[in-house]
């Protein structure tokens, strides 16, 4: 089942109950990188994505962004299969490595540009880019500055204020703000939102303790295993790829209890 | 604002931003007001005219490369795609920015020249200008094809390249009437020049909605 996840409609006990897909790929290929991938994550699931080689993840939530077209497969993200802002486009937001920004635009003309891309009203996009801004912690001083002053770190917040500012069901990150230090990075990366589905891409999983329930690993363009984190913790295993990998492999063995499971909501 | 307009605005202000846009303007409204501060006979100026601005679209052609291959490799135009906005617009804004900016300077070159070749009538120069300005479309659509293809400084290379080995065949191998800037430069000589620049005009508009369908299907299969 899939669905749009309007928070009228997630804040029904019974629909939570259903745990809709907020994303669901099936069979989607790409170059050498994913080879008839699928998965499927329910709204307001949090999970990390760990693959072998690294460029697998971030293949993955590319093609969900619509960064890198599919060579095959289907995908639905929050109950539509239409890429377009008519679908799924505008619920949908994605932070990478690289910000994609002008650094000689200020913080407040990249939030005023997304806003205008969003079809925000003025005031609306007045009142979630104070939000937003408060909470990528971009001080007040750079605001209206170019970005190149601020450096990476402060294009990444503006980066993720941006993609914030859409207030996005789905939000894809891919080794997102890494220029930052690990404790504002964790806060930053602890976006709240019961409804809102996360998908992190990580090379670094030991540094993604607790933002996400669920870890995905994905091998040869495929996703192997889907588990709690509870199930790493279960079977003795650190949150690292060697971590991830034994439990793999003891889960192929039959040598660990834990069920396979689809990521819940945290 | 639609976001065709939004892009459009922003690749003006990007090209402002990286002095693309005064490279542009220089090249046009440089060959005009060279033109215009050496005295000649009106053929030799138009001449010299229609290949400063051959000149010119070449560097159109190249920074128009340059400008959209930048855009993809720093993940600009990525950004904006996962802004919901389409790859075709991307296309879109980034010629009419470019297109914009390279008409206003032709234009200016194309007065400048008229007034040093003081004896030319208005409507066949503003006919063979109108075939030119086409040409000059062409060039920029052709450039943003090359930049959804190749990496930066390749794609401008290949642009410069193209430009120059398309500006040979104009001058060399075709006929007067079969390309505006030739036809540009012989305009004292041509029998029906409203024809020759009406035609040139089809075949450059042609050849600019051909290079931008090209350029869209390939920033489709384009990794941003």
């Amino acid at each position: 089942m899939t669905s749009s996840t309007p928070d009228a409609l997630w804040s029904a006990p019974s629909l939570r109950l259903l745990r809709p897909a907020a994303v669901v790929c099936a069979d989607v290929s790409r170059g050498a990188d994913l080879d008839r991938c699928s998965l499927s994550v329910p709204a307001g699931g949090r999970l990390l994505l760990v693959s072998d080689p690294d460029s697998t993840a971030s293949a993955l939530l590319r093609v969900l962004a619509g960064l890198s077209p599919a060579d095959g497969g289907r995908i639905r993200i929050a109950g539509s299969s239409d890429s377009g802002s008519g679908g799924w486009g505008r619920r949908v937001a994605y932070v990478g490595p690289n910000p994609g920004l002008r650094a000689w635009m200020t913080p407040l003309e990249v939030l005023r540009l997304a806003g205008d891309l969003l079809d925000l009203p003025a005031a609306e996009r007045a009142r979630r880019g104070e939000r937003v801004t408060d909470w990528a912690g971009i001080p007040a001083a750079a605001l209206a500055q170019p970005m190149s002053r601020g450096g990476v770190a402060l294009q990444q917040r503006t980066a993720l204020a941006a993609a914030l500012l859409g207030d996005p069901e789905v939000l894809l990150l891919d080794e997102p703000l890494r220029a930052i230090d690990p404790e504002e990075r964790r806060r930053l990366l602890g976006i709240r939102g019961r409804r809102r589905t996360v998908l992190l891409a990580s090379r670094r999983p030991a540094s993604e303790a607790g933002l996400a329930a669920h870890v995905a690993y994905m091998r040869v363009g495929r996703v192997e295993l889907i588990a709690a984190m509870s199930d790493l913790d279960a079977a003795g295993l650190p949150l690292s790829r060697l971590g991830i990998e034994a439990l793999v492999d003891r889960r192929a063995a039959g040598t660990n209890p834990v069920p396979r499971r689809a990521p819940g909501p945290v | 604002m639609t976001s065709t307009g939004i892009v459009t605005r922003l690749a003006v202000r990007e090209l402002w931003i990286s002095f693309r846009l005064l490279a542009l303007l220089a090249a046009y409204v440089g060959v005009g007001a060279l033109v215009a501060l050496l005295p000649a006979p009106a053929p030799t100026t138009l001449a010299r005219l229609s290949v400063g601005l051959a000149a010119a679209m070449i560097v159109g052609g190249g920074v128009a490369a340059d400008a959209l291959s930048t855009e993809r490799r720093l993940g600009r135009a990525g950004w904006l795609v996962t802004r919901s906005v389409t790859r075709g617009t991307v296309v879109m804004g980034w010629f009419i920015a470019l297109a914009g900016v390279s008409l206003i300077g032709l234009v200016a070159a194309a007065a400048l020249g008229w007034l040093a070749a003081s004896s030319i009538p208005a409507t066949p120069y503003l006919a063979v200008v109108g075939g030119v300005s086409a040409m000059c479309l062409a060039a920029v659509a052709l450039g943003l094809l090359l930049g959804t293809l190749l990496e930066p400084v390749p794609a401008m290379i290949v642009a410069v390249a193209v430009g120059l080995l398309a500006a040979a065949v104009a001058y060399l191998l075709l006929p007067a009437t079969a390309v505006p800037l030739a036809a540009l430069a012989g305009l004292h000589e041509l029998d029906l020049p409203v024809a020759a620049g009406v035609r040139g005009a089809g075949i450059g508009l042609a050849t600019t909605a051909a290079a931008l369908v090209l350029a869209r299907l390939a920033l489709e299969r384009a990794d941003l």
